[in-house]
């Protein structure tokens, strides 16, 4: 029972992850290329990051106790779970990146405008830091105490853009091509449940508490697709000039300007959401490297992590523009591969094991 | 005490949580105010000089006080471009500007017959000027509405944009912010409606003023042409006593008072380039309730409210308008003002032998709210409210001649501002596309459009 989630805890993990680069930047780029038919894109690849769930139950009910690592080494060899574990390590660091980078760019616009970019890292890195040291249980309970005020905030966020005014959006605009070709163009925006399937066996499965998983993953995916709804229902054709969608929700409306910057309720909500992903894409990428260097503990997967983090974000996000094309250039193939490949694979290892079980029974 | 001291250093978080502290709490005590670094703007203007733009910054000082007192200063820069003039502005101001509590932009007349959206594109996306602020046309300079709109606030307490922001409730009935801008230029009759306020000046004030700011800006000018920037600051001189005069009024003018001599053309005579500051309130906003109409980025027509009456018939949350009519059914002739108290819309869009068709049913409850004329003889009772098929006839001719008119000066500047073009794009949207291609795109929609309105009176 040591360092195990319970499934409430492990659904409160999804919905974050589910939140993670799409309240942002996400709806104001995907407007820009296929208008406002993002919606259905954005239900088809929740549709398929959905059928995951129901994949990741029966593999953690089909191998209880192991791990990720130990069922990929059975059935693909040690060299295809390496290979399987090197990929999602970078899926990791780079979806860490991208949420670094558009949590800075957002907050340097809004508030800290003459920060330095250390600022930034003294926040967030230590804490991120100290979180994966202190496992997956602490960060999992921290995330609990505040699922409640991150879900006040995002439902406020929401529901004070009601009051302004808000018209249908003109759907079925771009040609379907575009709209299916989006799938994999913002494949790497997707693909978040992976990081469950790396801590599969932290979790203290109960097959009565299934339902806790299927709600948070239907609560996240239902925000979100409400979040871009009224987004576009607000800003129709001028979605694209703005890249703070949850945060513009508040502002931008003469209504409010009486109350002046209410938008700090967006900012607070992101703040620690975003902290609370960088916790779980850090933890994630140690995992893999644990995973791949098992004779390293947990603290060398954290110094790697920093010092990749710290020279991979000098790279690229020295120009914020270079990480968010490679977001719809390059990286949409480890998106297919972890988000659309991976859960097919988990699922063929599924029903692999069953009939062998049934054949030894 | 050994022990705690151990237990403490053993645990790394708090450590760098020590660390963090023991570095960045003496960097935060010591380092100065943010109003010393950023001014708040809370107007913002852009006038455009032959070649040269001017951008025009009122600024809010923050100072101690027992009694809350808001100190207003317009400060200005010159350059060739935006940018440049707003670098220019912020050296005279001696701080950044700080342009997202901007709550008013204003343009000069001048500059919008070019693309306004290139200038105001450097402001909305580098400067970080808010998609919420009010946009306004002038007929004039910017920098003089701004100045004006100090005494403005000092005298009485309004501001620019809720001046504005009536206009926009009741008169234009559309939201006229910069985002609104925005919406109907990228719609695809590349249309918006944007609020527009004069600055008049009484006799000799306002040629006063610009010969004596052309005297500070005098050598400023020629400088910042050649790309100098040794401004020398010169802002902050509005007077407590500005703006208490007694102001000339019209019946629908804000106007202010010529108060502010001492307020005064303020600051330094010595006029870097650019950079002009103070406040010398001559000039007087008046407000006639007219709006702008801009065809991609470019002002086509300034409209005046009749007009906008006429474009808002269609317009459900527009009320209040008042109606006059002539009228002799009760024996002599009067004039009868009926206001429009409630309003119930139908609309269908469709295409007649390829012709698109936009029929709407107007159910208008009216009041009559004056009769003039001598109406001693006559007993103001609930009978006398009720509408008679006459005046009832004369209602529909004004109204269906309102909207012909208005309906004229958009299609004359091919600007649809009623969402038509939407309307019929969401309900006919196979045909509406065909059609585009047969007349060659959206902009001339609107003359092809065959309007049939059929106006319901009743007596409210």
């Amino acid at each position: 029972m040591k360092d195990k989630i319970s499934m409430r805890q492990a659904g409160i993990i999804i919905l974050f992850v589910i939140f993670s680069n799409k309240i942002l930047l996400l709806p104001g780029l995907m407007y820009d290329y296929i208008k406002a038919d993002a919606l259905f894109a954005v239900f088809m690849l929740f549709l398929i990051e959905f059928l995951a769930v129901p994949i990741f139950l029966k593999l953690k009910s089909t191998f209880p106790e192991l791990s990720l690592k130990e069922i990929l080494s059975k059935y693909l060899t040690k060299v295809g779970a390496d290979l399987i574990y090197i990929i999602a390590a970078v899926f990791m660091i780079f979806k860490a990146l991208l949420t670094f980078s558009i949590v800075y760019v957002y907050f340097k616009e809004q508030i800290y405008q003459s920060e330095v970019i250390w600022f930034a890292f003294i926040t967030f890195i230590p804490i991120v830091n100290h979180a994966v040291l202190s496992g997956i249980k602490p960060t999992a309970r921290t995330m609990e105490i505040f699922l409640g005020a991150i879900l006040i905030g995002f439902i406020f966020c929401l529901s004070v853009s009601v009051f302004t005014h808000i018209s249908m959006p003109y759907f079925f605009v771009s040609e379907a091509k575009d709209v299916f070709f989006s799938l994999y163009k913002y494949a790497f925006t997707f693909g978040d449940f992976l990081f469950i399937f790396l801590i599969i066996d932290r979790l203290d499965y109960q097959k009565k508490e299934e339902k806790r998983i299927y709600f948070y993953t239907l609560l996240g995916m239902i925000l979100v697709l409400v979040l871009f709804y009224l987004f576009y229902g607000k800003y129709q054709l001028t979605a694209f000039m703005h890249n703070n969608a949850l945060a513009d929700l508040l502002v931008f409306s003469v209504q409010f300007n009486a109350i002046g910057r209410l938008d700090i309720v967006a900012m607070l909500t992101i703040m620690i959401l975003s902290l609370f992903q960088l916790e779980l894409f850090c933890y994630g990428f140690c995992e893999c490297f644990s995973g791949l260097i098992p004779k390293l503990n947990k603290k060398y997967a954290i110094i790697v992590f920093d010092i990749l983090f710290l020279l991979l974000y000098y790279v690229f996000i020295g120009k914020y523009e270079i990480m968010v094309n490679s977001t719809v250039t390059w990286l949409p193939v480890l998106g297919v591969v972890l988000g659309y490949a991976f859960p097919i694979l988990c699922f063929v290892i599924t029903l692999l094991q069953r009939r062998k079980n049934e054949k030894t029974d | 005490m050994k022990k705690p001291i151990k237990k403490y250093f053993s645990n790394p978080i708090l450590l760098i949580f020590l660390l963090v502290i023991i570095f960045f709490t003496p960097q935060a005590l010591f380092s100065p105010g943010q109003n010393r670094d950023v001014g708040v703007v809370i107007g913002v203007g852009i006038d455009r000089n032959d070649d040269e733009y001017e951008v025009s910054l009122l600024t809010f000082i923050p100072t101690a006080q027992q009694s809350f007192e808001q100190m207003n200063s317009v400060i200005s820069g010159k350059g060739d471009t935006v940018a440049k003039a707003l670098y220019n502005a912020q050296i005279a101001m001696g701080r950044n500007a700080g342009l997202s509590h901007a709550k008013t932009t204003v343009v000069n007349q001048d500059l919008m017959q070019e693309d306004v959206a290139k200038y105001i594109d450097y402001l909305s996306r580098v400067a970080s000027l808010s998609e919420n602020t009010v946009f306004i046309c002038t007929d004039k300079s910017a920098k003089e509405l701004l100045q004006a709109s100090t005494s403005l606030v000092s005298s009485v307490g309004l501001q620019l944009e809720q001046v504005i922001g009536y206009n926009a409730k009741n008169l234009y009935v559309t939201d006229t912010s910069l985002e609104a801008f925005y919406k109907g230029y990228y719609s695809n009759a590349n249309s918006s409606l944007i609020g527009f306020l004069s600055v008049v000046c009484d006799e000799g004030e306002c040629q006063e003023e610009a010969s004596m700011s052309k005297q500070m800006e005098g050598p400023a000018s020629s400088e910042s042409k050649s790309g100098g920037n040794n401004i020398a600051s010169n802002g902050g001189g509005q007077g407590s006593k500005a703006g208490t005069g007694s102001g000339s009024s019209t019946t629908n003018s804000v106007s202010e008072g010529s108060g502010g001599s001492e307020g005064g053309s303020g600051g330094g005579s010595s006029g870097g380039s650019g950079g002009s500051g103070g406040g010398s309130e001559g000039g007087k906003i008046l407000n006639e309730g007219k709006a702008v109409l801009i065809k991609n980025g470019k002002l086509m027509e300034v409209l005046s409210v009749d007009q906008l009456n006429g474009i808002n018939l269609l317009n459900i949350e527009s009320l209040n308008q008042i109606i006059t009519i002539e009228d002799d059914s009760f024996g002599k002739p009067f004039k009868l003002s009926y206001r429009i108290k409630n309003k119930r819309i139908n609309t269908v869009t469709h295409f007649e032998n390829g012709i698109p068709v936009y029929a709407a049913q107007l159910i208008l409850g009216m009041e009559l709210t004056e009769i003039e004329g001598e109406h001693e003889e006559l007993k103001i009772n609930t009978e006398f409210s009720d509408i008679t098929p006459s005046i009832r006839k004369k209602l529909d001719y004004q109204l269906k001649n309102q909207f012909t008119n208005a309906l004229s000066t958009l299609r004359k500047n091919n600007s649809d501002v009623i969402g038509i073009n939407e309307a019929f794009f969401t309900f006919n949207r196979k045909q509406y596309l065909k059609f585009l291609e047969q007349i060659g795109g959206p902009d001339k929609f609107l003359n092809f459009v065959n309007f049939k309105l059929n106006f319901i009176i009743e007596s409210d």
